[in-house]
């Protein structure tokens, strides 16, 4: 499963991110946010009608769009 | 007197800036790093007849990036001298993220001090810290500092001056089993005992093992032949894991061990403020009537608040000139100093209180954490046109000017995002418009208000902004659907905290924008106005001991004017209004001047005078020259045409070759000239005037 299938206030753990999909300035800026394999990640809050995603990893904030959020995969750790 | 140098690093909003202020206060320069237009701040610090050169590097995540800024810190930490030291600065509230940095620093073999900021919000958020606990483990020396009330940078300046305080230590974190036995076998055989030759090993190793992020042959190349060799027949194909992302994982579990010993947070995080305000700030409908509520208040204020300055400026400016005038005798020397230097560079400082405004609002935006949320906001919309959320600020910030616009576009990380940005920047309604659109709409749409209320003359302003806007966004689609076609757009964003702007580092940031406003668009302008002095004062005589120069009308840009007459009449101009595009290539709001001087009236937009000898002027065959049509067309010519030489040159800066700013200035120019012809021609057609 990936990010998109997160409801709110769930917590999950990054699995992996799909280099096939994402560019590399997306994936080395999500690398520096702390976007990497094994991060914990909680999904802050979602707005279809912006198209963005709003998720908390070690205490900071990101917002990403939601269509990119496919590309990174999570499994669910507790809810 | 001895000198030293310290280098300032860390993860942006971390309060970098903010400390540099405190410790520097106003004994600094801005510059910029050799090579790039990166912006290079530094500062002396002084104490016990010491002086401490300290440099603040842009404030980035890691070392891995490709956006300029960030390339720049690595690149001037890697070339730093042994006797130059880091201050990292460590947001307390961004452990995590800004211990990954450290950890990449410590791996450099950097000396290293640690100030750990934002001790207010740590002590409101009940989270605790134990430094004794952090020192032990990471092995530097860490300091608590309140970077905006200035508690402990006392302590801090001691600090530096103490060249123990700056620790050296050996990389923390550890690479899979496999790798690490490898890396022990490797620094035996090549003999490596130092931090610094080991990072050179590592990044040679990962340039090996093709990783994506950090493929770079330099470090490889150091070494010589044998080794290179040697190391190649031990890595490729040996399945190793020497890449940044398991680099960044390995680090991350070293830091999650020492967090787990070090902090403790508070039982249940009650909802915050920052939560509050992101509820609404951030909601698809509230939002935007918040979001558009700011920008109108923004904009308002820009032009009423700036008012004031501007004109004691230009009155200053004239006062200059009449004291000039009273030393000077009569005569070439007078009119260039006069016209020609005073004159020019006054054409530039009076945007000064506008600029400083701009720049003011947007730092208060940026430092209060809005600007982050505007983005977010407006991606949806970017996003329809191939750009990012990122593009926006930019975008925004070229309502003021270009120039810092496109400087701005440097923290866009995706290359064909901030070229596409560059280039379509200059589209936007910038404030050297609007003295030119104020003289046009004034002269030909001098109409008496519809239904009592509504002015024609704001609303055409208004639709041109508008028209800018949409106009930059549809190139913004057009070169991103052909020439920067690699990288779609994507958005990923750190929403910051919010935060009380504070007021020393608004200054700073005001002061220092201004500064390199005043730098590289006032020297052009300087260069261009003496050369569009001499165009139209020359060809001149020497007779009964004075120069006698020519009326406009026979100068050399007179001349020209002539010449292109018959180019420039499908458009509905006379050589009069195509001299005045001429000189305002330079600058937009020459052109204002230009039509003064030609006309032989007080120079100035709202004056009265000049607009009356506009409306009577006839061509040859007695039709009127400014006719609503003729205005329109030239209305929409100064919308689309480049006709700014710092745009074009900072273009050039950003985009490291003259390619890019000459298909800017091309393709503005085609845009402008075909607009117009369209609008002139298809205007008599359909039977205006």
């Amino acid at each position: 499963m990936t990010i998109q299938d997160l409801k709110i206030g769930q917590i999950a753990e990054i699995v992996s991110l799909d280099s096939k999909k994402l560019s590399k300035p997306m994936l080395t800026e999500l690398l520096e946010l702390g976007f990497f394999p094994g991060a914990e990640i909680t999904l802050k809050n979602k707005s279809p009608l912006l198209g963005k995603m709003v998720c908390v990893l070690s205490g900071t904030t990101i917002a990403l769009r939601i269509g990119d959020g496919e590309s990174i995969q999570i499994k669910i750790k507790s809810i | 007197m001895t000198e030293k140098r310290i280098y300032l690093v860390g993860n942006p909003n971390c309060g970098k800036s903010t400390l540099f202020n405190q410790l520097t206060g106003l004994k600094q320069k801005t510059g910029n790093f050799s090579g790039v237009t990166v912006e290079k701040r530094e500062g002396i610090f002084r104490t016990n007849g010491l002086d401490y050169t300290i440099t603040d590097l842009p404030g980035t995540y890691g070392l891995g990036g490709v956006a300029e800024d960030k390339k720049i810190a690595y690149e001037v930490l890697l070339s730093r001298k042994p006797d130059e030291q880091v201050i990292y600065v460590l947001d307390a509230l961004n452990l995590e993220r800004g211990l990954q940095f450290l950890l990449q620093i410590i791996d450099m073999g950097i000396p290293t001090l640690v100030v750990l900021t934002m001790k207010d919000v740590l002590e409101k958020k009940r989270i605790q810290l134990d430094l004794e606990k952090l020192k032990k483990q990471i092995g530097l020396q860490f300091l608590l500092v309140n970077a905006k009330s200035g508690e402990g940078v006392e302590t801090l300046k001691e600090s530096i001056t103490n060249p123990n305080q700056f620790q050296n230590c050996t990389r923390l974190w550890t690479w899979g089993t496999k790798e690490e036995s490898f890396l022990k076998s490797a620094k035996q055989k090549l003999g490596i005992d130092s931090n610094e030759a080991e990072f050179f090993l590592s990044q040679s190793l990962k340039y090996l093992n093709e990783d994506p992020h950090f493929s770079e042959e330099r470090y490889y190349l150091k070494f010589p032949e044998e080794t290179k060799n040697w190391l190649r027949s031990q890595v490729i194909g040996k399945g190793f894991f020497f890449y940044y992302q398991e680099e960044m994982i390995h680090r991350s579990i070293f830091i999650k061990k020492v967090l787990a010993e070090a902090v403790t947070y508070p039982k249940s995080i009650p909802g915050s403020l920052d939560e509050k305000l992101d509820k609404v700030l951030l909601h698809p409908i509230l939002g935007f009537i918040c979001f558009f509520l700011l920008m109108g208040l923004l904009f308002q204020s820009l032009f009423s608040f700036a008012e004031l300055p501007m004109d004691l400026i230009e009155l200053g400016i004239g006062q200059i000139q009449s004291f000039t005038e009273s030393f000077v005798s009569e005569g070439l020397l007078r009119s260039l100093l006069i016209e020609g230097i005073i004159g020019g560079v006054g054409s530039v400082v009076v945007f000064v209180p506008q600029i400083a405004l701009l720049f003011l609002f947007i730092g208060i935006l940026e430092e209060s954490g809005y600007l982050a949320r505007a983005s977010f906001l407006m991606d949806r919309v970017m996003g329809k046109f191939g750009l990012s959320g990122k593009s926006f600020i930019p975008l925004l910030s070229s309502a003021a000017c270009a120039v810092p616009a496109i400087l701005g576009t440097r923290t866009i990380e995706n290359k064909s995002d901030r070229f596409t940005t560059i280039m379509v920047s200059p589209l936007v309604m910038c404030s050297a418009r609007y003295p030119v659109y104020i003289l046009i709409v004034g002269t030909v749409f001098s109409f008496p208000p519809v239904f009592g209320i509504f002015n024609i003359q704001g609303f055409v302003l208004f639709s041109m902004f508008f028209l800018g806007m949409i106009v930059s966004f549809g190139f913004a689609y057009l070169f991103r659907k052909t020439v920067f076609k690699e990288d779609s757009s994507y958005f990923v964003m750190e929403l910051p905290r919010y935060n009380l702007p504070s007021l020393k580092s608004l200054f700073h940031t005001v002061y220092g924008k201004v500064k390199s406003f005043l730098s590289t668009a006032g020297q052009i302008i300087l260069y261009i106005s003496v050369l569009l002095w001499f165009l139209s004062h020359f060809p001149a005589e020497y007779k009964n001991n004075q120069w006698e120069t020519s009326p406009i009308e026979t100068s050399y840009i007179g001349t020209i004017g002539k010449v292109m007459e018959p180019a420039i009449e499908p458009l509905g101009f006379d050589w009069k209004i195509g001299i005045s595009i001429l000189t305002s290539f330079a600058a937009r709001e020459v052109m204002v001047s230009t039509l003064a001087v030609l006309y032989g009236s007080e120079e100035n937009e709202e004056s009265e005078n000049l607009r009356s000898t506009l409306r009577t002027e006839k061509r040859a065959d007695g039709s009127l020259v400014w006719t609503p049509l003729s205005g329109l067309s030239l209305l929409v010519f100064f919308a689309f045409a480049s006709q700014c030489m710092s745009t074009l040159a900072v273009t050039k800066k950003e985009t490291g070759t003259i390619f890019w700013p000459a298909v800017q200035f091309l393709y503005m120019t085609v845009l402008a000239i075909a607009s117009s012809f369209l609008i002139f021609q298809l205007g008599k057609i359909l039977g205006f005037s």
